[in-house]
């Protein structure tokens, strides 16, 4: 009997201390605060909300965003950010993470061009369409509209930027093998893409298999995929059609030697930037920065600009969102609209880092937004390439949730037909459907 | 104050000194484990979706998911290789090691040790520089060499790509199963190979019927152990394939063909786009399964004489 009731105690005791902990490690986790609401309460504490707030962004770019926050805070001074730097690889499993285990997201969110239907399909952000915010996507470029908008249509972040996308070439090659190396001519040699890579084929003819057009048919696809006009996926349907199209075109490219065989990013395709074995890059309005002139340090005017067949695409870039459960939703909205979201903005953009906002507004005078002759372009003014040559033709798919394993999907498969002759455009339909479709088996070919 | 009376007991400090580790051991071992099994049964993934649906994923998995059996060949197939050649040269090695023959032990024994030491992580992306189509050192060392005229893509076929993990795998642990099989050999005492000797027993004989026989507790532990590790794969050919090298990832290498259960789990629910947390719940416990499975099928196998010693 006293064997029991001292057993008893015992167990007693450690369900105490059990239960304390079980406490502790709660308290420890996030609280259920409800976030407030932009425009809650009266005009003078909305007001003083907007105006004060020390934001937690998570973002990989700090530079560039220490210097875009030296000229906003000038006209917000007591809006200040808390910039916690997180790859743009890893951005999208800490955000899943911190969702999955119930902690707190920034107040601002990041969503990178292949993560957006992801991060947009999570419902973790505001609709900034909607009332308190009622940001007007009529001031947006048309073709930026799909690449904010989640699925239910609803405009959930600003691009922190434009990123048109085209082709860079190398001078020298283009007029050994093109017979000419201006811009206008290259863009106007090419009407579709059939004559694109029939020219390939005689360049890499002509310089014995030691030219290509691309480097790799990543970047062909990069082009490719980014000029569609139908999406892959609708609902949770795959367009067969496209995708066959899609694989055919690349068939196309492997078939007629217009690659070259490296792996698109790696240290061997870096490299090729300062050889001369590739003419063609796609190439957005950041690359001259991020990736040309740090691959070709020693080069000075020999490379160029030009219109790809079928005209401009979207290339990358970021776009920005207010989380929904922010606490300071008033100063993430001041801080977003004042950077991205109105005229305020596409100043102090322009001002620190050369960016072009896609607003309407931003283009009616784009005299401010020329960028002068650049030396390593051969003396092209670069922006008044983008705003007068390829904006007029991009268009744009509205971004899915399964835009990341796409990519991915479309590596696997491309690897593999970069490498084995006969894996054909049929079976590069199959074997992308079957990846696809190894995590989301809720997709259908159709 | 009776409380405290039964507190005071001498039985009280063995209760106390214990309670901090299965605290520990129910908040982050018990609990997770628990709550993965929980998981399992439900399709929750971060698009709102977190439904009981009993054995779904599982069926799904076992009946209707070819990359999972395709991953589960894949480290079977692997173990296959790389076990019985660790086993094999391990001991050999070792016993070339401890023999007469050899004078400066340690140095030897380090030298084959020091590949055990170095982190997955490491051995992930040299193999990957190493084997790289384009750039790689053994493709240009083989083309100076003027044994190939083309570059090879190591890293892209199948049947290469399966061979460079387990040439990995195996130059990672030949040194701790040599460290495993140097100290069995110490301890083995001397009287009984010098009785052996003196019986005329050839080098030969002293290595199958002495040596091998009372090295089998080693054996094992090591089989057992490095069937559990090889099921469990995936720092190896996920580093070899992350992109660091050769710039574009490749999930399960080429054709699939280094894809490994723990890899399909993590890419389930983390990696991708598909947060699909049932689904990598119930590919962890399958794993398990396989790993109770073959470690007891290991274990029986090596006691079949029913030594279980």
């Amino acid at each position: 009997m006293m064997k029991k009731t001292r057993t008893k105690k015992t167990a007693g005791v450690m369900l105490s201390v059990m239960i304390s902990l079980v406490l502790v490690l709660s308290a420890c986790s996030s609280g259920n605060n409800k976030p407030a609401e932009p425009g809650a309460g009266n005009n003078g504490e909305s007001s003083n909300a907007a105006e004060n707030g020390n934001l937690v962004i998570w973002g990989w770019d700090k530079s560039n965003h220490d210097t875009l926050m030296v000229e906003f805070n000038k006209n917000h001074p007591n809006v200040k950010v808390e910039y916690v730097e997180v790859s743009a690889k890893d951005y999208l499993k800490k955000i899943q993470t911190s969702l999955a285990s119930g902690s707190d997201l920034p107040d601002i969110i990041f969503a990178e061009a292949a993560q957006r239907g992801a991060i947009y399909a999570l419902n973790v952000m505001e609709d900034i369409g909607a009332a308190p915010y009622s940001f007007d996507s009529s001031l947006l470029l048309d073709f930026e509209i799909p690449l904010l908008s989640n699925s239910k249509g609803q405009l959930v972040a600003l691009d922190t930027q434009v990123s048109p996308g085209a082709l860079a070439y190398k001078r020298d090659l283009a007029k050994q093998y093109l017979g000419t190396d201006d811009s206008d001519t290259i863009s106007a040699m090419f009407t579709d893409w059939d004559a694109f890579l029939a020219k390939g084929k005689e360049v890499y003819d002509k310089s014995g298999g030691k030219v290509t057009m691309f480097a790799s048919l990543m970047d062909a696809y990069t082009i490719f995929i980014n000029q569609q006009t139908t999406p892959l996926v609708e609902g949770t349907t795959i367009n067969k059609e496209v995708v066959t199209n899609l694989f055919t075109q690349l068939q196309k490219v492997r078939d007629l030697n217009n690659e070259g065989k490296l792996s698109m990013w790696s240290p061997s395709w870096s490299a090729s930037y300062s050889q001369s074995n590739v003419i063609f890059y796609p190439a957005a309005n950041w690359s001259p920065q991020f990736v040309i002139k740090p691959n070709d340090k020693s080069s000075d005017g020999n490379w160029g600009l030009a219109v790809p067949p079928l005209g401009g695409f979207s290339y990358g870039g970021t776009s920005m969102g207010i989380w929904k459960d922010s606490k300071q939703k008033e100063a993430a909205w001041t801080y977003l609209k004042g950077t991205y979201g109105s005229e305020e903005g596409a100043e102090i953009s322009f001002a620190s880092s050369k960016a072009i906002l896609p607003l309407k507004a931003s283009f009616e005078d784009t005299s401010k937004l020329l960028s002068g002759a650049d030396s390593f372009f051969g003396g092209m003014d670069v922006n008044q390439f983008w705003i007068e040559k390829v904006f007029p033709s991009i268009k744009a798919v509205p971004v899915t949730k399964y835009d990341q394993d796409i990519y991915t999907a479309s590596e696997i498969a491309l690897q593999t037909m970069a490498q084995d002759s006969k894996f054909d455009a049929v079976t590069a339909v199959q074997k992308w459907t079957e990846e696809l479709q190894k995590n989301h088996s809720e997709l259908e070919l159709k | 104050m009776a409380k405290l009376a039964g507190l005071n007991r001498k039985n009280k400090w063995p209760y106390l000194f214990i309670t901090p580790y299965f605290l520990f051991y129910a908040v982050f071992s018990l609990f997770p484990i628990v709550f993965t099994l929980y998981l399992s049964f439900t399709d929750w993934d971060l698009f709102g979706n977190r439904n009981f649906i009993g054995l779904d994923n599982y069926k799904q998995l076992f009946f209707n998911d070819k990359f999972f059996w395709k991953s589960m060949f894949n480290v079977i197939l692997f173990i296959a290789c790389y076990l019985p050649a660790l086993v094999l040269i391990g001991m050999l090695l070792a016993s070339l090691i401890e023999s007469k023959l050899i004078k400066r032990k340690t140095f030897f024994r380090l030298s084959f040790f020091s590949a055990y030491m170095t982190t997955p992580v490491a051995i992930g992306i040299i193999f990957a520089l190493l084997f790289d189509w384009q750039g790689g050192f053994v493709n240009n060392l083989f083309i100076e060499l003027g044994w190939i005229s083309e570059k090879i893509n190591w890293l892209g076929d199948s049947t290469s790509a399966r061979w460079i993990v387990i040439m990995m795998v195996f130059w990672k642990n030949l040194g701790y199963f040599l460290m495993f099989y140097s100290a069995g050999m110490a301890s083995i005492d001397n009287s009984v190979y010098e009785a052996a000797q003196i019986d005329g027993a050839s080098p030969k004989d002293v290595f199958l019927r002495i040596t091998i026989p009372l090295l089998k507790p080693i054996n094992l532990f090591l089989i057992v152990t490095t069937i559990i590790g090889g099921l469990q794969m995936v720092e190896e050919p996920m580093l070899l394939y992350s992109g660091w090298a050769s710039g574009t990832s490749m999930v399960g290498g080429p054709d699939g063909s280094v894809f490994t259960p723990i890899w399909y789990m993590f890419d389930a629910s983390f990696n991708g786009s598909s947060f699909k947390y049932g689904k990598g719940a119930a590919i962890a416990y399958s794993t398990f399964l396989f790993i109770a499975l073959f470690s007891l099928v290991g274990m029986k196998w090596l006691n079949r004489d029913g030594d279980s010693k």
